[in-house]
């Protein structure tokens, strides 16, 4: 049966989960202060939407696309999401390392599309399974898959290179 | 890959997050106070108008009279009926507001966030572009038939379509109007509410990207394709040809800042250019001011691409090159029928099935290309069989003949170059087999030409070696 949250527990969500959700809206944007902004636009979109939420357990999920839609239409507004090179100066010693341990994900966020730093954050840094992911993103699993496993070999082909 | 996580984990979590929170949540009951008050003042103003209509016409038969439900809008050329006909009061306006019913419905099959509409408000003029998505029975013209005679709209005209199922319009609102979107979703539309603002809009200057003028919606549609993901929409201009604009600055700066991070970002130079109109006027056309900014430098008709062949996909041919600095260092070349292709030394014409993986090229292409990664984009000449020791001819079209302050012709290039013949140019036919003269060099020939140097000055100036001329 489905049970909607109160406008209080709504409130209470967001400060408890109010981490996790502004370090996932940091990763589009860089800068607290555009990071604020996503959390509070996410914030209201959530609280006027609320009746909407028809399962209280998928609040995390529900508030993560809420999340991603405003950190991507702030980018849309900004019109500008820098595409940084990759930093090339890395020590020498570095050279020895696997592609693995020299692929600085969070670094590489920088040279990705917003649509693809979603799937990196969801998959590496909050350790969601292709399953949540897709659910999330409304996206088939396999597709998730698929476009992960992509953009892993693009950023490991950026810095074998 | 855990570096990233521990970064990621790392990120400081500022002292102020509770309170952006809090402001969400502030706006969120504003805003549901508000859509309650607003029900309970519509309710409250029909109630007034009942009461006022029995005290003006307490004779009025029932026959002329609209009916409640007519989803047409209150003329506000009938005669205002106001309260302080009846009370010493202060005039205060209440003209009532103009509502108009769009088609809008939830997608059956969609969740929360999958929007069912987008609404945007935009200056210059100020306008409100609807989206309408999953909608399938939206009769436009009768819509448009509603809203033309309103005084508080000055055009309603359709919108740049993004796909099949979904609808776009654009409605110009008269200086002055106020606007109000409700959600009825459940019901099927969306209201709009327009009525006289109670304070005047504040007119200032807009600055925007802006294309040139286009003189139909269908010419505008191909360049939205050409401009990709980036946010534009469709203005008609006051002699009604339509421009694409894009963004919306306080000043030129902001608005040249932006067109040169788009142009490094791949969009092809010369499609935008910055513009500013005031806030309530729409673009004059073509032959308006709007262009005073754009650079007055003719537009390349094409853009020098090179790089080494890495695939052929039917008659797509993409070339990298390693050039970092290079903002087409990957791009996909569409070979069509027009499209020639020719030896670089002696113009010999080759076939699209002569070209090899590995091989070097260098191709001109449209500027108007896909904002896609690699971008795409239709060649209009390609040169293979690069020597090794010198450089390939290049490729321009004479936009003018001028004569030098010594009496020396100069022949000006849709490249910013200017060439000269000297005693030794050789000016041949494409195929070298027939020699010319720099009479035959007129605007709007097409020359590939030879040339071991070329000044640094702006515009840069050589004497070619050779050119041959391509026929029209």
């Amino acid at each position: 049966m489905s049970q909607h949250l109160s406008k209080k527990q709504f409130a209470q969500h967001m400060e408890n989960s109010k981490a996790k959700f502004y370090r996932l809206a940091f990763c589009y944007v860089k800068n607290e202060h555009d990071a604020l902004e996503i959390i509070s636009e996410a914030t209201y979109r959530g609280f006027i939407h609320l009746g909407k939420l028809e399962n209280p357990e998928f609040f995390d999920t529900w508030m993560s696309r809420i999340i991603i839609n405003c950190a991507y239409d702030l980018l849309k507004k900004q019109k500008k999401y820098e595409f940084v090179v990759p930093d090339d100066t890395l020590p020498a010693q570095e050279e020895d390392l696997s592609v693995d341990d020299r692929l600085d994900l969070y670094q590489a966020l920088n040279t990705l599309k917003p649509e693809e730093r979603t799937l990196i954050i969801l998959k590496y840094f909050e350790d969601r399974s292709f399953r949540e992911i897709a659910e999330t993103l409304k996206l088939p699993e396999s597709t998730v898959k698929t476009r992960l496993y992509r953009i892993i070999e693009k950023l490991k082909s950026t810095v074998s290179v | 890959m855990n570096k990233g996580k521990e970064n990621y984990n790392n990120i400081p979590i500022p002292d102020s997050l509770s309170g952006s929170i809090q402001k969400g949540l502030d706006r969120g009951k504003r805003y549901t106070e508000k859509k309650w008050i607003t029900g309970f003042g519509s309710l409250a103003a029909a109630c007034l108008c009942v009461v006022v209509l029995f005290r003006v016409l307490p004779f009025s038969g029932g026959g002329n009279t609209q009916t409640p439900d007519t989803p047409m809008p209150a003329r506000s050329s009938d005669t205002p009926v106001t309260p302080q006909a009846f009370s010493d009061e202060k005039p205060v306006e209440t003209q009532e507001a103009e509502i108009y019913r769009i088609p809008c419905r939830q997608p059956a099959n969609g969740d929360a966030q999958t929007p069912a509409y987008e609404m945007e408000e935009k200056q210059a003029p100020h306008r409100l572009v609807f989206t309408l998505y999953d909608v399938h029975d939206f009769d436009f013209d009768a819509f448009r038939e509603q809203l033309k005679n309103s005084p508080l709209i000055k055009d309603v005209y359709r919108g740049l379509l993004w796909d099949d199922s979904a609808v776009s319009f654009v409605a110009e609102l008269s200086i002055n109007t106020a606007f109000q979107v409700t959600e009825h979703l459940e019901d099927g539309y969306l209201e709009l509410s327009l009525s006289p603002a109670d304070t005047a809009d504040e007119i200032r200057e807009i600055f925007y990207l802006s294309s040139d003028a286009m003189a139909s919606e269908e010419e505008a549609a191909s360049l939205q394709e050409a401009l990709g993901s980036l946010d534009v929409d469709l203005v008609k201009a006051q002699d009604g040809s339509f421009f694409l604009v894009s963004g919306e600055f306080e000043t030129s700066q902001e608005a040249e800042e932006m067109l040169e991070t788009l142009e490094k970002e791949g969009l092809a130079p010369g499609l935008l250019h910055t513009a500013s109109g005031m806030s309530d006027e729409s673009p004059a056309g073509s032959s308006s001011g709007i262009t005073a900014s754009r650079p007055e430098a003719a537009m390349p008709s094409s853009i020098q691409v090179y790089g080494t062949v890495t695939e052929i996909n039917g008659n797509q041919v993409t070339l990298e090159n390693d050039n970092q600095n290079d903002p087409y260092s990957v791009i996909v070349l569409n070979i069509n029928d027009d499209t020639m292709i020719l030896t670089a030394t002696d113009c010999i014409p080759k076939k699209l099935k002569d070209l090899k993986v590995g091989e070097t090229l260098y191709a001109y292409v449209s500027p108007i290309m896909t904002r896609s990664l690699p971008p795409i984009s239709n060649a209009e000449l390609v040169l293979c069989q690069i020597p090794a020791d010198t450089a390939p001819p290049a490729y321009s079209a004479i936009t003018e003949v001028i004569t030098m302050d010594d009496g020396t012709p100069g022949y000006v290039t849709d490249r910013d170059f200017i060439y000269f013949i000297g005693e030794d140019t050789v000016i041949k036919t494409l195929d070298g087999k027939k020699e010319l003269t720099a009479a035959d060099l007129k605007p709007g020939t097409k020359v590939l030409a030879w040339y071991q140097y070329m000044t640094m000055s702006i515009p840069a100036q050589t004497t070619p070696d050779e050119i041959r001329i391509i026929p029209q």
